[in-house]
């Protein structure tokens, strides 16, 4: 086996002996890029891998008793890493190089993690099939004729096509936990305040989070902890001990109460996605957990509610990018409101310009109170609604996705349909909530199904010890 | 309630993008649908609920104004498009 077939958990041991040295790992995902390069239908995995910088510090690595025992880790295009492209998968951004590593990257690499390479995205993060990316669109491994997902599409497409070990990604409504599903890998959004938002480009900051994909569950909590805690440059961090995630992963689901809310399960709901997620819940009753059944009731107003929202702050965070301070000046003009509209315009992709331009609108005069106000409001009985299952049960089970991956174009043209495709998700994320995708087998076509387990706020050990019992069970 | 040219122009101009005819077209029509949608937030009873800005119900945090050492002018310069006399080159705007 391929050293970039490996997991983080399998590629420890081979580190901590020194049998295995992190540049070895490095020339084995190199030599898979490349091979995949080689594809008539390439992944596309990536924006950039800069093959010299990454095998050079991966070389003078020396602290193999570390966490992470310098594993070589993907990270978004979203994500800055010191000295490299930061591009966001957009134009506007394409020349930029990052001064700093983001908090994220500081605390990986201490943990003994090395940044190798930046993942290809939706632009911005605004996507869920990953055709947004201003560079090229990334194919999902499983069938490359079908979307990885999105907006972390690159980073579950390389993982679950062994062209990584592991990855950092983000997610604001959904973009880690969707492509892990649709890639059949494992991905974990943590409470928001977790991960440090210090460094990751802002897309809806009131909901952004960083947070591992993986090959499995293990390797998701051991990620998870190395990145996780308190920064001072993140207001929004929160001050609380991190826990040793690792050690969770194979305990006890004996009398763990397990909810099921019925509105996650009706209309529109794929029925072969149903039932592996079905199956997946007899796997948590069979190893002792108790099933309940629980009501979310305002479910069906959170696309509305999250789109609202996400996007006015996505018109407000992308405000920054004018062509002045840093990325890319496409045109000199004599007039200031020109240059940034020439500037934005060519910068810009469409779905991008999409979510400023909804985002403009509902916070603009007149309009501030029937849009933007109301969801505000709305966020607020969504996310009491969670906080009142949560009382009653530890874990939240549900589809991550109402249908598997979809063909490349199929909805690039109804940005509404693909937006409310992300039911499922948007939810936790206006609740501030931890939860994950967990691969539970495949349809008859052969592509990944994932089953959501969402918990209380910082309870991310329960989410990691459901988790194992279903990825033991699909096994 | 839906949105006309007139509005998409206007909210092109608000948020500094300058759209094509073709994609002043293509957005009338898909943000009308999308705020179409979105009207559906009137069937809620919102009153006396209050807005949630942030879930944990984080108040502001403020830290002692510590020296620290900042970026290096030669490395704001590298990132900024154009530069000239230690100075970020904008248009005239008096």
């Amino acid at each position: 086996m391929s050293l970039n077939e490996c997991a983080i958990e399998e590629l420890r041991p081979l580190l901590k002996k020194g049998e295995v040295a992190p540049a070895d790992i490095v020339r084995d995902i190199k030599y898979a890029i490349e091979r995949d390069g080689e594809n008539e239908l390439p992944l596309n995995a990536y924006i950039h891998f800069n093959d010299e910088v990454i095998l050079k510090e991966s070389a003078s690595f020396a602290d193999s008793d570390s966490h992470l025992n310098g594993t070589p880790i993907g990270i978004k295009d979203v994500l800055n890493v010191k000295g490299t492209r930061t591009t966001c998968a957009s134009h506007i951004l394409q020349d930029y190089i990052s001064p700093y590593d983001a908090t994220a990257v500081t605390y990986m690499r201490g943990n003994g993690g090395i940044p190798a390479g930046k993942l290809n995205m939706d632009e911005f993060a605004m996507g869920s099939s990953n055709e947004n990316s201003a560079f090229s669109v990334v194919r999902n491994p499983h069938d490359r004729n079908k979307i990885p997902g999105g907006s972390s599409g690159g980073a579950a497409s390389a993982v679950a096509g062994h062209l990584a070990v592991a990855a950092l990604g983000s997610d604001t409504g959904g973009s880690i936990r969707q492509p892990a599903s649709m890639c059949g890998v494992f991905g974990i959004k943590p409470t928001y305040g977790r991960v440090s938002r210090f460094g990751l480009v802002a897309y809806a900051s009131s909901f952004d989070q960083v947070g591992p994909i993986t090959k499995t569950v293990m390797d998701g909590a051991i990620l998870l902890e190395s990145i996780s805690g308190y920064d001072r440059r993140d207001s929004t961090s929160a001050n609380e001990e991190v826990p040793r995630y690792s050690l969770s992963v194979g305990k006890s689901i004996k009398n763990i109460k397990i909810g099921i809310p019925e509105e996650y399960f009706g209309e529109g709901l794929e029925d072969e996605v149903r039932i592996r997620v079905e199956e997946g819940i007899s796997m948590l009753r069979e190893a002792g957990a108790d099933i309940r059944r629980i009501r979310l009731p305002y479910t069906t107003y959170a696309v509305a509610t999250y789109y609202i929202i996400a996007t006015a702050e996505a018109s407000s965070n992308l405000a920054r990018f004018d062509g002045i301070r840093y990325g890319c000046r496409f045109v000199r003009t004599e007039d200031l409101v020109e240059l940034y509209e020439e500037n934005r315009s060519r910068g810009f992709g469409q779905e991008v310009k999409r979510r400023i331009l909804l985002g403009t609108f509902t916070l603009s005069s007149g309009y501030y109170d029937a849009y933007y106000l109301k969801a505000q409001k709305a966020r607020t009985l969504i996310r009491e609604d969670f906080n009142s299952a949560l009382g009653e049960v530890d874990v939240i089970v549900t589809p991550v996705s109402p249908v598997p991956a979809w063909d490349i174009g199929e909805m690039i043209d109804d940005p509404l349909q693909m937006y409310l495709a992300d039911i499922y998700t948007v939810p936790v994320n206006l609740a501030g909530l931890p939860a994950a995708s967990v691969p539970c087998g495949k349809t008859s076509s052969g592509l990944p199904v994932g089953v959501q387990l969402i918990a209380g706020h910082f309870r991310e050990e329960d989410i990691f010890r459901t988790a194992r019992v279903i990825e033991e069970g699909g096994k | 309630m839906s949105i006309d040219r007139q509005t998409i122009k206007w909210v092109a101009l608000l948020a500094r993008l300058r759209l094509s005819p073709e994609e002043e077209g293509s957005m009338e029509a898909q943000l009308g649908k999308i705020l179409d949608y979105m009207n559906i937030l009137g069937e809620l009873d919102l009153e006396g609920v209050k807005p949630t800005a942030h879930t944990l119900g984080f108040t502001n945090k403020t830290r002692g104004d510590e020296e620290a050492e900042s970026f290096k002018v030669e490395r704001v310069a590298e990132m900024a498009p154009e530069w000239k006399n230690d100075h970020v080159v904008v248009p005239r705007i008096v």
